[in-house]
C-alpha cells in the first residue's frame, strides 16, 4: 500500500542525500531545522550574532563593539530593576544580519511550499484537525488530542534545544559528518519514538 | 541576498522530499516506531550514508568531532523522540503537516515554540554545561 503512495526508500535517501549535499556545497555549512526555528524565535539574537562574526573580521571594530556594548550594559544596570530599559538606539542594521534571520524564515517558509507542493502533486491536500485515524484512535479527536499536540510540541522544542539537534540536524547532517554526539542524539530520539510508540500500541 | 534564495530553495527541495517519503503521515511514522516498515528507515539510512560518503571525500577522510555530547544530549534526544512518537511530527515535518492541511499541528508548533523558550529559561538557571549544537 505504501509503496503505491511514497517514495521507495532508495528514492528516499537519494532525495535527503541530494538537500544535504547540494545545501553542503552551495552555503558552505549545514542545516538543523530545529536551530533555525529557534532563531526565527530569537530574531535580536540572531542579527547580533551575525553582527558580532562580521565584526570580529576587523578587530578595532570588534573592540569599539565590545566598548559600547558594556557601556551600554553599565548604562542599563542603573536603571531601576523593572523599570523601562533604556537601550543604546540600535545602530543601523548591516544587510549580512537582516539576511540570516530572513534567510532561516526563508527555509521555513520554502518546507511549507516544498510540502504542499508534494501535498497538491498527490491530491493530498484536505483540512483536517488532526493527523490521520490512527492519531485519532490514540486520542480521540476531542480537547485531549489537541492537548496532546500541544504537550508533544513543547517536549520537542524543550528536547530538541537540550540534546542540540532534531531529525535534520543530528540524523541527517550530523551522522554524515560522522559526529558521535549527533549519532548518539539519533540513537536516543529513535529509540524513544520506538519506546512511545509500542507504548501506545500496548496502552491505548 | 543569495543566501535568502539558496535556503529557498533547499527548504523547497527539502519539504517536497520529506512528504513524499511519508514523514508527513501520522501512520506511516507510527509503522516505523513499531519497526513494522522499514522503509523510511531505509531511506533515512540510505540518505545518511550518502551524506557520510559526501562528507569522507571533502574532508579527505579526517573527521574532526565538532559536535559535544554533553549531560543534555541523551535526555533532552530521548524527549524529542517521545514527542514525535506522539504528534507524529519533527521539528521540519510540523511544517510539512500543515502543508498538508492538518491544522491541529499549529498548536504542536506553538508548543515547540514555548518549549525551546522553556529550555532557555531552564538551561542559564540549572545545567552547568555548555549549550551544544549540531550545526556546523
Amino acid at each position: 500500500m505504501a509503496e503505491t503512495l511514497y517514495w521507495t526508500w532508495w528514492q528516499g535517501g537519494l532525495g535527503l542525500a541530494f538537500v544535504a549535499i547540494g545545501y553542503h556545497l552551495t552555503l558552505g555549512k549545514t542545516f538543523g531545522f530545529s536551530g533555525m526555528w529557534e532563531r526565527i524565535l530569537y530574531k535580536r539574537e540572531t542579527e547580533n550574532l551575525a553582527d558580532a562574526s562580521s565584526l570580529a573580521e576587523d578587530e578595532d571594530a570588534f573592540m569599539a563593539a565590545m566598548l559600547a556594548a558594556t557601556e551600554a550594559a553599565m548604562a542599563e544596570d542603573e536603571v531601576a530593576p523593572g523599570g523601562e530599559q533604556l537601550t543604546a538606539a540600535d545602530p543601523a542594521e548591516p544587510a549580512a544580519a537582516a539576511t540570516g534571520w530572513w534567510s532561516n524564515l526563508a527555509f521555513a517558509i520554502a518546507v511549507f511550499l516544498g510540502g504542499l507542493a508534494a501535498a497538491v502533486s498527490t491530491d493530498a491536500v484536505q483540512l483536517n484537525l488532526l493527523p490521520g485515524p490512527v492519531y485519532k484512535g490514540f486520542f480521540g479527536d476531542g480537547l485531549a488530542a489537541l492537548l496532546i499536540l500541544l504537550v508533544g510540541g513543547v517536549m520537542i522544542g524543550f528536547g530538541t534545544r537540550m540534546g542540540g539537534g532534531c531529525t535534520s540536524g543530528h540524523g541527517l547532517n550530523g551522522c554524515g559528518r560522522l559526529q558521535i554526539a549527533c549519532m548518539v542524539a539519533t540513537a536516543s530520539f529513535f529509540g524513544a519514538g520506538i519506546a512511545v510508540s509500542w507504548m501506545l500500541e500496548v496502552l491505548l | 541576498m543569495i543566501e535568502i534564495w539558496l535556503k529557498g530553495f533547499w527548504g523547497l527541495v527539502l519539504g517536497f522530499v520529506v512528504a513524499r517519503i511519508g514523514f508527513v503521515d501520522y501512520t506511516e511514522v507510527h509503522n516505523m516506531f513499531l519497526l513494522a516498515d522499514f522503509r523510511m528507515f531505509l531511506s533515512f539510512a540510505f540518505g545518511v550514508s550518502l551524506v557520510v560518503v559526501y562528507f569522507l571525500l571533502v574532508s579527505n577522510f579526517q573527521v574532526t568531532q565538532t559536535s559535544t555530547v554533553t549531560p543534555g544530549t541523551i535526555p533532552g534526544a530521548m524527549l524529542f523522540g517521545a514527542g514525535w512518537a506522539l504528534t507524529g511530527g519533527c521539528p521540519a515535518v510540523i511544517m510539512l503537516q500543515l502543508s498538508h492541511g492538518y491544522m491541529g499541528a499549529v498548536l504542536t508548533l506553538v508548543g515547540v515554540s514555548i518549549g525551546m523558550i522553556a529550555y532557555r529559561q531552564v538551561h542559564g538557571r540549572y545545567f552547568n554545561w555548555n549549550a551544544a549544537s549540531c550545526e556546523a
